[in-house]
């Protein structure tokens, strides 16, 4: 159904086109950027480009226009210096003023379903109702309704309203959500949509410490209000919040849930628009335009400030976006009180195409158009997503594994991971368990025969003149730790069972172990991208860490009256790690065969590691220390706290020596530039 | 010893013009600058108008006049009786830096003092001492400002074309150390209209030509149009490097066209009466300004603007700086010849070929140069990405692989091709150019380059450098310093390349001439050189850092390019007008402008002015959104197709800093560039070598005629028109007369 009328508008847009005269040919000013698969910006070919701008409508001016709505072949502009509602073609001439006589400040338009032409009018705090003639039907003003609140001013900002009788408001300073109204009998029907209120660890603290009297001295959280809003043909309510906060654009369904997938943020919105396929579009009072998809996923940015350059496709400020049904986007620079519009390049058709079929699930109708896309940008990362799905469906699982890993698309990876390695083990299962029993079955005769009749005695032989050299032994001592770890720690207090060198390897191993997690996981549960490598600042990070804990803890043993020596500590400290030296090694080679439904294994390793190196520390303070349990805890305390300080310290240092040398470097050139005149 | 090869240049240049062009009123001196010495007549002016303009001088074409006591001028075309003036009727009402502008021959600005604010001078706030002399065909006017004590004498001469104005720099005198000069004007209301009294425009030189159209704008422009010629000299100027950020990672303006040939115009198109001016000296230093009525005042006008000095930014520390100005005057004569088209002849069309004309008399088009049609394929070796250790090389197209994709091209018989390799360098596209020809390990060698170069013996193949951009910096000798002493650079928003710094052009000449010197060893492998073609900076250099200028710059690259092209073949990407004497083939002409919003009307003003003398090859076709408007474009103004291309799929880019590169397989292109090569071998069979004759725009519908009779109409629109009783379809061209029929 809906793809029909898809279909529709792209033939009405073909025959828009060519009706349209071809005005301008030039290379945009700006330049399009999208996201690659790493959430990095990089630049693509154009999205839009510029093609016509209304400076007047027939031969009126705007001044100051701040809201606009397109509706089928109209164009309304709220155009508030002027006090009216200027009413257009869309290519910019005068059809008709509307509300000249009632209008004060209206800052926000929109059209109903039936035609009727909604105006939120700031200044006169109300929102006024036109039929299509332009005669005034009806107004709302502030609802008298207890629970709208006795001191809640009534500022209309914006308006919308669906096909079932909501009339939808955002007003200024109002943080208690949307106005909702009935359109028939405008009775206040409740706030809808509301902003959440981000509580910090830190305001809960103050509440729980704070009096009733310092907590009203407190600045009150409340949420933001929402400052702009629209709601698409479905009746989906789109919410649009003016300051810096993670979820700038909401889409909310009937119970006030956010829909998004990806939040939106981005700084200085103004306002937005709903594309005919559920993309959104957002402008930023700086001159941007963005588009997402109607997940919340950003798809192009595009346009910019005008800083005096004049150059089309750039802005002093957008106070409003509108699109066509046929895609076309209608700008609104309110400071210079023009129209630019934008038409959707070659290359944009294409992802338009392809996504609207992805969103709908089509995967395999969607590929041929996400091959054109391809073709014209071979990193554009929804494509590779998308062509995935596609490939996933037909089951070509190695080539979907392929593009999903073009997309960084982890989920998909692992899903396609799971079919092949599936498809390999049932393909080779008895090859498997052939091996398997070959294995098992060789090594228990080797070892049923090594007794009988000594075969592997040289072996064994060669093995124990190996792990009896002395620093092995140290080395493997390791081994000894979880037997009975009071007894070992004992041995490396008292018994020399391990030296310097030995541990100095191990803290070698631990590093080499430490960078091998980072950087050789397998692809679906590695974090770090391909080309972010940083392996010395790794390794001098780990070291460091390393350094300065071992002295943080020696010190404090050595003023709390502990035992240990700084030998004890340097070794006692690694060999406490055992658990990671031994299983982390064994979880980075799992990573390479087990996909993300398998993570709890995974998950299992971690806290064995974590928990068994936490009791092993403990034990090792108090061992090495002979400490008690209260003098333990206090003594780790202490370290760590000590450990903080120091990091602390390090860091104002660091601080003051950069600033001294910035401070010599200005003197210096100020002295050569007097110098030299 | 190149200094000695420029002055020797210049030398035979200006004689040239000289020779060629009129008597030059202002004798050359020997180190090829022009006289200040004025060589007065005893006559008195012959002709006294009634609004009292005096006659200067007069030919057969034209008549000069003058007005004392603004120093204005006049010229009337004798022929059509169209006057063009020099003044304009002040203003009351606007401020006083601007009243007696628009009716001052000259006008200066200045630094006062170590304030960095422009101040305004004219002939009439200035109160000068002006003495003028009848000279040969013209006046010179010996201007005293004594308030600031600078002073200056204006040479005006009339020859067959029209007028040549010409302030020597000999002639500048500054007395007053309290006062420096910072810009001076001549002639800038020369061709004014008020509002839109006069039909006509004015054409600036941006990208491939530009009108703004002479309407009543109604205010609702407020900034001029002002652009350096060959962009900013940001070796001097200010940190004005302007780009807009999204945030800290990626900046979105695109930059602007720019101008490469220092020209501009004025057309009144009611009048039948145009000028175009070519400024002969002066142009490193100059920038063309357009205003159009609404800004300022309401008048439309159009003018250069010489820069003297100019404001730099002196750092003191990571945030601190001091605005200064530059302390030493900037040492140029001003040269500029307004050469006037009157009739027919009044349109962009014949300005353009007034242009054709001069460089042709100056000796820079020749009427021999090889034009035939080529289709230029540019093939990406790699670039390199983050490794665990380092970095590690990217390789998308090797010479094996060239090898393959062109026995596939020749096999079709697609074989007028201009090959070069990019990125082939240690480092990839990147690494810096040291002279050497190693190539990056897995593109394989010079030798088998070469001999590709061998068996495919109708086609040229290049190795493309970029010899003024590094990104590296590895001592300090090599690369240019700015005016405040610190090295030249800017981010490049690129991950593993994150600063730009510039060669000077001592170092780029040494890198190119050590190059070129291997190559002329192999024989048969040429250079397309990119960044000495168009940009250009002065820069410090030496133990006492000593300025060098951006003329003195210009001509270096001049002279090593020119000096490469006689052993080697060649390309220039982007060529600005002083190496267009050199060019073999001119890559990356821009069909478009830079979209300004006073811009009326975009023309292919530099192709009617080039096609026929030099090769055009577009810029790189891949990369356009919309391909089919592009390759109109091209058909309209006959550009050559250039494809970038690559045998690897890009997707191998995207963690390299060529991930720009979003669209380049050759196996993607090969239908494109099989279609192109169908159309453009068709174009010049009609076309031929001819020269461009007429062009026009109507209605979505741009119709260029040849000097041999061909017509090559493009439909912009959807639909389909009639041309002369051919149907053309909507987006679609036609071919008509010429050499052959359709």
């Amino acid at each position: 159904m809906r793809f029909n009328k898809f279909l529709k508008t792209a033939a009405v847009m073909l025959i828009l086109t060519s009706v349209l005269a071809v005005n301008v040919f030039a290379d945009t000013a700006y330049k399009t950027i999208t996201v690659d698969k790493n959430g990095d910006y990089i630049e693509t070919q154009n999205a839009y480009n510029p093609v016509e701008t209304i400076e007047k409508i027939g031969d009126e001016i705007l001044s100051k226009p701040s809201d606009m709505a397109i509706s089928g072949d109209r164009l309304y502009i709220a155009d508030t210096g002027n006090h009216r509602i200027v009413v257009s073609t869309l290519n910019g001439d005068l059809i008709s003023v509307i509300g000249s006589d009632v209008l004060k400040e209206p800052v926000g338009v929109f059209i109903a379903g039936n035609g009727e032409i909604l105006v939120a009018d700031s200044s006169a705090q109300a929102v006024f109702a036109f039929g299509t003639d332009g005669t005034l039907i009806k107004n709302y003003e502030k609802p008298d309704s207890f629970l709208y609140g006795k001191d809640e001013t009534f500022i209309p900002l914006k308006v919308a309203c669906d096909s079932n009788d909501n009339l939808y408001i955002s007003c200024k300073g109002n943080s208690n959500g949307i106005v909702q109204l009935s359109r028939s009998t405008g009775e206040f029907l409740g706030y809808f949509g509301a902003n959440e209120v981000k509580v910090s660890l830190w305001d809960k603290f103050l509440d729980a410490i704070f009096t009733e009297e310092q907590k009203s001295q407190l600045q009150q959280t409340i949420p933001a209000s929402i400052s702009n809003l629209t709601v698409d043909s479905d009746g989906i309510v789109y919410t649009m919040t003016n300051i810096e906060t993670e979820q700038v654009i909401r889409k909310l369904n009937m119970s006030a849930n956010d829909m998004l997938t990806t939040n939106i943020s981005f700084p200085s919105p103004s306002d937005l628009a709903v594309g005919n396929i559920g993309n959104i579009y957002a402008a930023t009072s700086n001159g941007y335009i963005l588009e997402f998809n109607s997940e919340g996923d950003l798809l192009f940015i595009f346009g910019g400030f005008d800083d005096g350059s004049q150059r089309i496709g750039l802005f002093s400020t957008i106070s409003a976006i509108s699109v066509t049904d046929d895609g076309r986007l209608y700008v609104l620079d309110d400071t210079a009180g023009q129209i630019q519009t934008f038409e959707p390049t070659e290359f944009t058709e294409n992802v338009h195409t392809s996504l609207y079929l992805y969103q709908e699930g089509k995967y395999l109708e969607s590929k041929e158009p996400w091959e054109q896309v391809l073709l014209m940008n071979n990193l554009f990362d929804y494509a590779h997503k998308g062509i995935a799905e596609s490939y996933y469906m037909e089951e070509n699982y190695a080539s979907a594994m392929e593009h999903f890993e073009l997309s960084n698309d982890k989920e998909g990876v692992s899903k396609a991971f799971t079919e092949l390695r599936n498809a390999v083990i049932r393909k080779n299962i008895f090859i498997i368990l052939g091996v398997a029993v070959v294995i098992f079955g060789g090594a228990y005769l080797l070892v049923m025969l090594s007794k009988k009749t000594k075969v592997l005695a040289p072996a064994g032989g060669y093995v124990r003149k190996i792990t009896s050299r002395k620093t092995v032994k140290e080395v493997l001592f390791l081994f000894k730790i979880p037997k009975n770890p009071m007894d070992a720690y004992y041995g490396i207090k008292r018994e020399n069972k391990v030296s310097v060198l030995s541990a100095t390897i191990l803290y070698g191993i631990f590093v080499i172990i430490y960078l091998a997690d980072k950087y050789l996981r397998g692809y679906i549960f590695s974090s770090v991208n391909v080309g972010q490598y940083s392996v010395l600042k790794d390794a001098a990070v780990i070291i460091g860490i390393f350094v300065l804990l071992i002295l943080c803890h020696y010190l404090i043993c050595s003023i709390t009256e502990g035992e240990a020596s700084l030998k004890n500590v340097y070794c006692g400290i690694i060999y406490s790690l055992m658990p990671y030296l031994l299983l982390r090694p064994v979880m980075i080679v799992l990573t390479h065969f087990l996909t993300t439904s398998e993570v709890f294994i995974l998950n299992f390793f971690n806290v064995v590691i974590y928990a068994c190196s936490i009791a092993l520390l403990v034990v090792m303070v108090s061992e090495l220390n002979n400490y008690k349990a209260a003098e333990t805890v206090k003594c780790i305390f202490w370290t760590l706290f000590a450990f903080f300080v120091a990091i602390v310290v390090l860091f104002i240092l660091y601080v003051m020596c950069k600033q001294t040398a910035e401070f010599i470097s200005q003197i210096w050139s100020e002295v050569m530039y007097r110098v030299q005149g | 010893m190149s200094k000695v090869k420029i002055l020797a240049l210049l030398l035979a240049l200006l004689l040239l013009t000289s020779c060629s062009s009129g008597t030059l009123s202002s004798k050359i001196t020997a180190d090829g600058t022009l006289s200040a010495t004025v060589a007065a007549l005893d006559n008195k002016p012959a002709e006294q108008t009634e609004d009292g303009y005096l006659l200067a001088a007069t030919n057969e074409n034209y008549s000069l006049y003058y007005e004392e006591k603004g120093l204005t001028v006049r010229v009337k075309n004798n022929l059509t009786g169209a006057v063009t003036d020099s003044a304009a009727t002040p203003d009351e009402s606007s401020s006083e830096a601007w009243k007696n502008f628009v009716n001052s021959g000259i006008v200066l600005e200045y630094y006062k003092g170590t304030a960095v604010n422009l101040n305004k001078i004219n002939m009439y706030s200035g109160k000068p001492d002006t003495k003028i002399s009848l000279i040969e065909n013209g006046f010179a006017a010996e201007v005293k400002f004594k308030s600031i004590g600078i002073s200056l004498t204006m040479f005006v001469t009339l020859d067959n074309n029209g007028i040549r104005v010409q302030v020597p720099n000999s002639s500048i005198k500054e007395e007053n150390e309290q006062y420096r000069l910072a810009a001076v004007y001549v002639l800038p209301f020369l061709g004014y209209t008020h509002l839109g009294d006069v039909e006509g425009y004015m054409l600036i030189p941006d990208g491939c030509g530009a009108l703004i159209a002479l309407e009543d704008n109604n205010q609702k422009f407020s900034q001029p149009y002002k652009a350096k010629i060959y962009g900013g000299n940001y070796s001097v100027e200010s940190n004005s490097y302007a780009t807009q950020k999204y945030d800290d990672t990626i900046a979105t303006t695109a930059s602007s066209a720019g101008i490469f040939a220092p020209v501009f115009g004025m057309v009144h198109t009611s009048r039948q009466n145009a000028f175009l001016g070519i400024i002969e000296s002066g142009k490193y230093n100059a920038e063309i300004y357009a205003y159009p009525n609404g800004v300022v005042t309401e008048y439309n006008w159009i003018t250069a603007r010489y820069i003297y000095r100019e404001t730099y930014q002196y750092l003191t520390g990571q945030s601190g700086s001091i605005t200064s100005t530059q302390s030493e005057r900037e040492t140029f004569d001003i040269s500029v010849a307004y050469r006037f088209k009157g009739g027919e002849d009044a349109d962009y069309v014949g300005l353009a070929e007034g242009y054709r004309e001069y460089l042709t008399e100056n000796g820079v088009l020749k009427a021999d140069n090889d034009t035939d049609y080529g289709m230029r394929l540019d093939f990406f070796a790699g670039d390199v990405e983050k490794a665990l250790f380092g970095t590690k090389f990217v390789s998308m197209t090797s010479v094996e692989q060239i090898d393959e994709i062109l026995a596939e091209l020749t096999g079709e018989g697609i074989d007028n091709l201009s090959v070069s390799l990019k990125g082939w360098q240690k480092g990839g596209i990147y690494g810096n150019l040291t002279g050497k020809t190693s190539f990056e390990g897995d593109v394989g060698d010079l030798s088998d380059y070469a001999e590709l170069a061998e068996k495919y013996s109708d086609i040229s193949f290049l190795l493309y450098g970029d010899f003024l951009n590094t990104y590296k910096k590895s001592g300090s000798k090599d690369y240019i310093y700015q005016y405040n002493g610190r090295v030249f650079s800017n981010d490049t928003f690129l991950e593993l390349h994150p600063t730009k710094y510039r060669y000077t052009a001592a170092a780029a000449e040494k890198r190119i001439e050590a190059l070129a010197k291997s190559l002329t060893e192999k024989g048969n492998i040429g250079i397309s050189f990119d960044g000495v073609t168009d940009e250009v900076y002065s820069y410090e250099a030496g133990e006492k850092m000593k300025m060098f200028s951006r003329q003195y710059a210009a001509g270096v690259n001049s002279d090593t390019l020119s000096a490469v092209g006689e052993q080697l073949s060649t390309a220039y990407i982007a060529p600005n007008d002083y190496l267009w004497s050199t060019v073999q083939k001119y890559y990356d002409y821009k069909v478009y402008g830079s979209d300004y919003k006073f811009v009326t009307g975009e023309i292919p003003f530099f192709a009617i002015v080039l096609k026929g003398r030099i090769p055009l090859y577009s810029e790189y076709i891949n990369f356009k959104a919309d391909t089919t408007e592009y390759k109109l474009k091209l058909i309209e103004s006959g550009i050559y197709p250039s494809f970038l291309l690559t045998s690897e799929s890009p997707s191998e880019l995207i963690y390299t800093d060529s991930a720009s590169l979003f669209s380049c397989q050759y196996s993607e292109y090969s239908e494109m560039i099989r279609e192109y090569n169908e159309i453009f071998t068709k174009l010049y069979s009609v076309t031929a070598d001819s020269t461009i004759s007429d062009h026009s725009l109507s209605d979505g519908v741009a119709v260029t005629t040849y000097e041999n009779g061909a017509k090559v109409v493009v439909n912009y629109n959807e639909s389909a028109i009639q041309y002369d009783g051919n149907t053309v379809e909507g987006q679609a061209y036609l071919f008509i007369g010429g050499k052959a029929g359709q």
